[in-house]
Parts: C-alpha cells; sequence; structure tokens
C-alpha cells in the first residue's frame, strides 16, 4: 500500500472518524483506524462496535492494500506535520512510513484481517434529507434524552419515518421532547426506531447547513450518508414509551411569555434554588408572573415578569435545568405554556414555528 | 450584658427510665446492655459504677466486676419518649435550645429572666417539673457560656444545681485537672503534664502565643477554654447530614443469603427513618467489618433520590457483592444515608401509577409502625422463624 494526499485531506478525515475510535481496551485493533484504497481515494473507517465512521478522501495511489493505524498516535502525527502532501507506505512487516517534507515517522500497524467487517450500505435505498433540516430537529430534541442506563430504551431519540412526516421524540422520564415536520416529498422508506444519543451526536458532528443526507435501515443498523461520509449505528432494541398518552391533550390555562424574559429569570432566580432539586417555583397570576427560589440556611430569590394571561392563579414548581434547556431550544421570541394543574405536565410550545414542536416538563412537588 | 446559659443534664438516664418502669430497680445495682456475647454497657447506675462497670465497658467484664447487678436490656423507644418529653418541658423555657443527646441539651436563659425569674429559682422549677412529670433527676449547670455551664452540671451531679457568676469562670476552672477540656484526651493530658501543666489555672496563665506553638489552633482553643471564654451559640440541632444503621454480628457471617437477609432489615430500617424525618437519600453506603477488623466502606450515588426500602435494599445488595470479593467473613454490616435530599420530588412522567402505589404502601406500613410499633409490619421476606 502506498498513497499520497493533501496533509488536510488526512487531518479532516483522521478528526472524522476519530470519534467512533474505542475508548475502551476490550479488542486493541478498535483503537486503530482501518484504511483502504479506492480509484483514487482513501477509505478511512473507525468503530467502537455500537457506533462507526467511515469518510472517504481524495488521494493518489501507487500500490493498492489496506491497513490499520493506531489512531491517537497517527492523528497526533497528523495534526503537527507541515501543510504539504504525505506520502504512506506500508510494507510487508506492517510497517508504516510517513514522508512528509523533511520528516520521516515509522509507525507499527495491524492487518486488516483482525478489524471487524462494518455494515454495508445498500446502493440506491433510502430517504434523502436536507441536513440542516434534520441538524435543526435532532438538536431540538436531544437535549431530553436520559443518560440512565438502567432505562436503556431511554437513551435514544425516537425517529419515525412515514410517508411525507418526519419525527422525532425523546424523553428522560421527567421531561419529553417532540418535534414533526411535513416532508416535500413522499418517502418509501419507513423507520420506527430509537437511535442512540452518542450516535446522533456524532452525527451533528458531521452534518453541515447544505446538502443532502441518505438515511436508510440494515437489519438492526441505520446508516446515515453524505456524499463523503457514511456514519452507522446500532438501533437500540426495545419499546419506546407511549408518549402520546403523555403529552397532555385538554389544556385549561394558556400562559404567553416571553422567551428570553421567562430564560433570563429563570437563570437569575436559579442561582438561590439548592443544589439538589434545584426547583423553581413559578406563580402565575392576572398578567404577571411571580419565579421563586429558595435554599434553607443559604438564602432566597424572587423576580416578577409581566405575561400574557387571564385565568386562574396557579404555582408550578420545576428544575430549573429543565426549564433552561427548553428555553434555549424553543427558537422563537415568544412561546406558550399550557398547564393544567401543579401535578400535571407542562407544555411548552413556540408561539409560531415552521415545526409542530413541544417540550413536556413534569413538575416537582411544591 | 454577660449571658446565661444552663446545660441540663439527666442523671444515668437509662437507669432512671427503667426504674420509672419497674420501681423494684431502685437502690439496687443495675446495668443496661443487651446482654449478649460481644455487646456493651449502655449504661450503670451509681450502685454498679462503685463496683468498677464504666458505660461502654464490655458486658462481660462488667458482669465479672458486678455479678449481682440486674440486668436491663434497653428500651430505646421508652427512652426516645422519655427524652422527647423532657426537651418538651425545656422548650417552655426558652425558645433557645440545643439538644446535645437524648438526655442532655443547652438552654438560653439570657433574655428570660424577665418571664420566669432569677436563674436559680428557674432552675429550681425546671428540676421540679421534670422529677413530678418524668420522675427523673436533671442536674443543672448555669454560667455565662456553654463550657463552664457543662463543667458546673458535671459538678453538681446528682440532682444538684451549680451556678458559676460571670466572672468567676476561670477561678472556678483554675484547681482542675486539664483533662476536663473538651479535647484533651489521655495523650495530650500527658504531653501537657511534661511541660508542667497540670492545671486549668496553670494553663490559663500560659501565653496565647506559647500554647500555638506547642499545640497549634487547638492550643489557642484551650487557652481561651482555660480562662472560660467560649463564645459559642446555644444553636438548634442540625438537620441531619445523614442516617445510618449498622450491626455487629454475634458470629462473623460470610453466607451471601444470610448476609443479604441483614442487609434487607437495615434497608428497611434507614428507609423507614428517612421517610420519618422527610428526606430522601441521593447515596447509599455500605460499611463492613472484616473478621480481621479492618473497615471497609462501599457507596453508590442513585440516579434518583428514594426514601423506598427497596431500592436501598437493592443498591446496598450490589455493594456486598463488591464487598465480598474479599473472601473474609465479617464481623459488622452497615447501611448509612447520605446527600440527603428534601422530599420535594420531580414527578415522572412516565410512571404508571406504581410510584403512588409504592408511597400508599409504605405510608400504610409507616402508620402501623407508629401505631403498634416498629415490629408491627416487615417484607416477607425478613420474617424468622421464632
Amino acid at each position: 500500500m502506498n498513497f499520497s494526499c493533501k496533509k488536510s485531506d488526512l487531518l479532516h478525515g483522521v478528526q472524522t472518524v476519530f470519534n467512533a475510535v474505542s475508548s475502551r481496551n476490550t479488542l486493541p485493533i478498535l483503537s486503530n483506524i482501518l484504511f483502504e484504497t479506492g480509484k483514487d481515494s482513501i477509505k478511512l473507517s473507525a468503530t467502537d462496535l455500537e457506533v462507526s465512521i467511515i469518510c472517504t478522501i481524495p488521494a493518489m495511489i501507487s500500490a493498492q492494500g489496506s491497513i490499520t493505524i493506531p489512531a491517537k498516535k497517527f492523528s497526533d502525527i497528523v495534526r503537527e506535520l507541515p501543510d504539504k502532501d504525505i506520502n504512506v507506505k506500508v510494507t510487508d512487516n506492517n510497517l508504516i512510513t510517513l514522508n512528509c517534507d523533511k520528516s520521516i515517522f515509522k509507525i507499527n500497524g495491524l492487518p486488516k484481517d483482525e478489524y471487524p467487517v462494518l455494515p454495508k450500505t445498500k446502493g440506491d435505498d433510502g430517504a434523502n434529507f436536507s441536513q440542516t433540516l434534520l441538524l435543526d430537529m435532532i438538536r431540538k430534541v436531544i437535549f431530553s434524552v436520559s443518560t440512565d442506563e438502567t432505562r436503556y430504551v431511554l437513551n435514544g431519540v425516537l425517529m419515525v419515518l412515514e410517508n411525507d412526516i418526519m419525527r422525532m421524540v425523546s424523553t428522560d422520564g421527567h421531561r419529553l421532547s417532540f418535534i414533526e415536520q411535513k416532508l416535500s416529498t413522499t418517502t418509501s422508506q419507513k423507520i420506527n426506531n430509537i437511535i442512540p444519543a452518542k450516535a446522533l451526536q456524532e452525527l451533528i458532528k458531521i452534518l453541515s447547513s447544505e446538502g443532502e443526507l441518505n438515511i436508510q435501515l440494515n437489519e438492526n443498523q441505520i446508516i446515515f450518508s453524505t456524499p463523503d461520509i457514511t456514519l452507522m449505528s446500532r438501533l437500540i432494541d426495545g419499546q419506546f414509551p407511549n408518549y402520546e398518552q403523555v403529552i397532555p391533550k385538554k389544556v385549561e390555562k394558556k400562559i404567553n411569555c416571553s422567551t428570553d424574559k421567562y430564560l433570563s429569570a429563570t437563570r437569575r432566580v436559579a442561582l438561590m434554588a439548592s443544589d439538589k432539586s434545584n426547583s423553581v417555583k413559578y406563580m402565575f397570576s392576572q398578567n404577571q408572573m411571580l419565579v421563586t427560589a429558595n435554599t434553607p440556611e443559604i438564602g432566597e430569590a424572587q423576580e416578577e415578569m409581566e405575561v400574557d394571561y387571564l385565568g386562574d392563579s396557579i404555582t408550578v414548581a420545576y428544575n430549573a435545568k429543565y426549564i433552561l434547556d427548553v428555553m434555549k431550544n424553543l427558537g422563537t421570541d415568544e412561546f406558550i405554556l399550557e398547564l393544567t394543574s401543579n401535578l400535571n405536565p407542562g407544555v411548552f410550545k413556540p408561539k409560531t414555528d415552521q415545526y409542530n414542536y413541544l417540550c413536556v416538563i413534569m413538575p416537582m412537588r411544591i | 450584658m454577660p449571658r446565661c446559659i444552663f446545660h441540663l443534664d439527666l442523671d444515668v438516664f437509662f437507669v432512671a427510665v427503667e426504674r420509672v418502669l419497674d420501681p423494684s430497680l431502685v437502690g439496687k445495682p443495675v446495668i443496661v446492655s443487651p446482654g449478649t456475647g460481644r455487646s456493651v454497657v449502655a449504661a450503670a447506675s451509681y450502685e454498679a459504677r462503685r463496683f468498677g462497670v464504666r458505660s461502654a465497658m464490655p458486658f462481660a467484664q462488667a458482669q465479672r466486676l458486678c455479678p449481682q447487678a440486674l440486668v436491663c436490656p434497653g428500651n430505646f423507644s421508652a427512652y426516645q419518649k422519655y427524652s422527647r418529653d423532657f426537651f418538651k418541658i425545656l422548650e417552655h423555657y426558652s425558645p433557645d435550645l440545643e439538644p446535645v443527646s437524648l438526655d442532655e441539651g443547652y438552654l438560653d436563659f439570657t433574655q428570660c429572666a424577665a418571664l420566669f425569674g432569677p436563674p436559680l429559682s428557674a432552675a429550681a422549677v425546671i428540676q421540679q417539673r421534670v422529677k413530678d412529670e418524668l420522675g427523673l433527676d436533671v442536674s443543672i449547670g448555669i454560667a455565662a457560656n456553654k463550657l463552664v455551664a457543662k463543667i458546673a452540671s458535671d459538678m453538681s451531679k446528682p440532682a444538684g444545681i451549680l451556678r458559676i457568676l460571670p466572672g468567676r469562670d476561670a477561678a472556678f476552672m483554675a484547681p482542675m485537672p486539664i483533662g476536663r477540656l473538651l479535647g484533651v484526651g489521655p495523650k495530650t493530658e500527658t504531653d501537657m503534664k511534661q511541660l508542667g501543666i497540670k492545671t486549668i489555672g496553670t494553663l490559663a496563665r500560659l501565653s496565647r502565643a506559647d500554647m500555638e506553638s506547642v499545640f497549634g489552633s487547638q492550643g489557642a482553643s484551650w487557652q481561651n477554654w482555660a480562662r472560660g471564654i467560649d463564645p459559642s451559640p446555644v444553636l438548634p440541632r442540625e438537620r441531619a447530614k445523614s442516617i445510618g444503621r449498622e450491626e455487629t454480628f454475634l458470629i462473623d457471617r460470610i453466607d451471601r443469603k444470610e448476609l443479604r437477609g441483614v442487609l434487607q432489615e437495615l434497608a428497611s430500617d434507614v428507609a423507614y427513618r428517612l421517610r420519618g424525618q422527610g428526606f430522601k437519600t441521593r447515596t447509599v453506603c455500605l460499611k463492613v467489618r472484616y473478621a480481621d477488623f479492618s473497615l471497609h466502606t462501599h457507596s453508590r450515588t442513585l440516579a434518583e433520590p428514594t426514601h423506598w426500602d427497596r431500592d436501598i435494599f437493592t443498591a446496598s445488595q450490589e455493594l456486598l457483592e463488591k464487598a465480598l470479593e474479599r473472601r473474609l467473613s465479617i464481623r459488622l454490616l452497615g447501611i448509612s444515608a447520605h446527600n440527603l435530599a428534601d422530599e420535594r420530588v420531580q414527578l415522572d412522567l412516565l410512571d404508571s401509577g406504581q410510584h403512588e402505589r409504592l408511597d400508599r404502601l409504605h405510608t400504610a406500613a409507616d402508620r402501623l409502625r407508629k401505631r403498634y410499633g416498629y415490629e408491627s409490619v416487615a417484607w416477607a421476606g425478613l420474617i424468622r422463624k421464632k
């Protein structure tokens, strides 16, 4: 194997796949990146057996072949090399020689045969989406994924694709976010699966503000591909909770608020919320809201704010972190808060939005 | 204006309660102790102390010293009840009350003379009320600070009242051995004696700087105390930081099934007390003393704060597995709940009533226990053949 490429291309490739390199040492070869030659390109692959990333970069191939190279060492070397062409040559005993300008590095690799076989994409199948749309939708739901490993079905986002509707839902048991968008075209690809949050976090790093993304399913894998990058992930096996049942239908009180003001009032008052519960109380009365928090033996805070509301008074307490997460993701100047009682979930909806988007937060007992 | 602090200490509290419950014990040597193989003496009457029996002494030794002593196994729920009633009486005389343990506490009387008369007569009234209403003797020390008040109540025992007038503190303490000062243990006492410091009076005459250079910052506090200076306020008891229970076994154990049974019992008790005090715990800690006396602790932080038997048991069971990796039999097992949070809870979105059912179950069990005693309700797995 022998190829030459630009430093910037090689660095881009290594950095793209690097996040999929396993941090665990159970299988030593997983800390390597697999390099395979194409016609006039190099394919870099990395996997931790859950998420795999493949990136193709342009290169001049002098001799076909493949090798796996220790990821950390290799990426450190490439980053430090001068901005010139790099030549990579592999000799019989898996010894890799890097030549760049006046530097020469020799590094020991491992042969490809021990590297796991990654799932393959099926030609032109799947559905295509705008990368910006998908990026925006994922960002609006990923914050409410559960990190509690004992509730593994909640460790991912439920993605549903049906005809011309794309839907994503996530919940950690205390809050839930739901987003739905009507697509411009109808697809035959159907999806109704839970995708691990880790895969989506990596996908966010790959997605850009232009171009399309192809999504397809292959047995228990979901595959996202852009022209030069493919991300594959194992799906979470299990039944996602019945989210429709959790979203309140009948709503008694609707309150119009300014997103910015609500966010900053909460952020300020939460400074006096107790570290453990992080609970902030909201008292709504005629066109007014009072935000309060206190910690015994430390102190308390309160702030008044105008809201658009004419119903009966109601007081609810929420974990301030949950409120801040929602406010940061609403994406509109104003939002509507829908309440039933102080023991029922509150629904936060953007006032006007291109999406059908809402966040549900379960209150804290007062 | 100098402060006026009372230190109130019930005399031989456990024994006194036993005697109220069973007057035939009056005048006889009495030892309160579970009386089993490795147990220690929880309390001894003055009659038993005459034979050399002391609190915290191994029971076997106490029995050798005073074989004729009557042994009470200890009735902690009765002690708690009497203690509560005692503090209820004290609450009447000042809002500033600091319980130190079941049988002693400080009371700040500074502002209360206008209501209850001069300190000495008020103390006499309190002493009489405690005797009339509870049948217990209390000794009371009165001084301008907590330190001197405590020493005064000690000296007034049994059933006495001793008041040290403000300004007389240093003179009162001067002839006492330095071992009377809080924090001066046998080791420090020897060190001080080697330096020629035998009495509190000698210590008081030394310069602060000298004491600090030899004994560090603690030396400076001792020097203050020796002169009868103690500015610490009377504070209501702080909220609990942790709640725990442990058990020392009669015979060292290694059987997983047996240990789990003990664990379930401990977990239920800790959970019961958490609920009783309106707390939830985030961190469960398992304490293990092995047969070789080495002490290990393992802890686990939970995803959600809890006060339910099952959750605490599950967490401690995982910790027990870790503890058993050391293949050594176990002498003592304890569970404690740390990182306590208020009960104010985050409600669950996906819960389909299970939470509420558990809540109802535990509330009902707790009500039964309050009425008929802790033993009246138990998990089926804990019921042993008697």
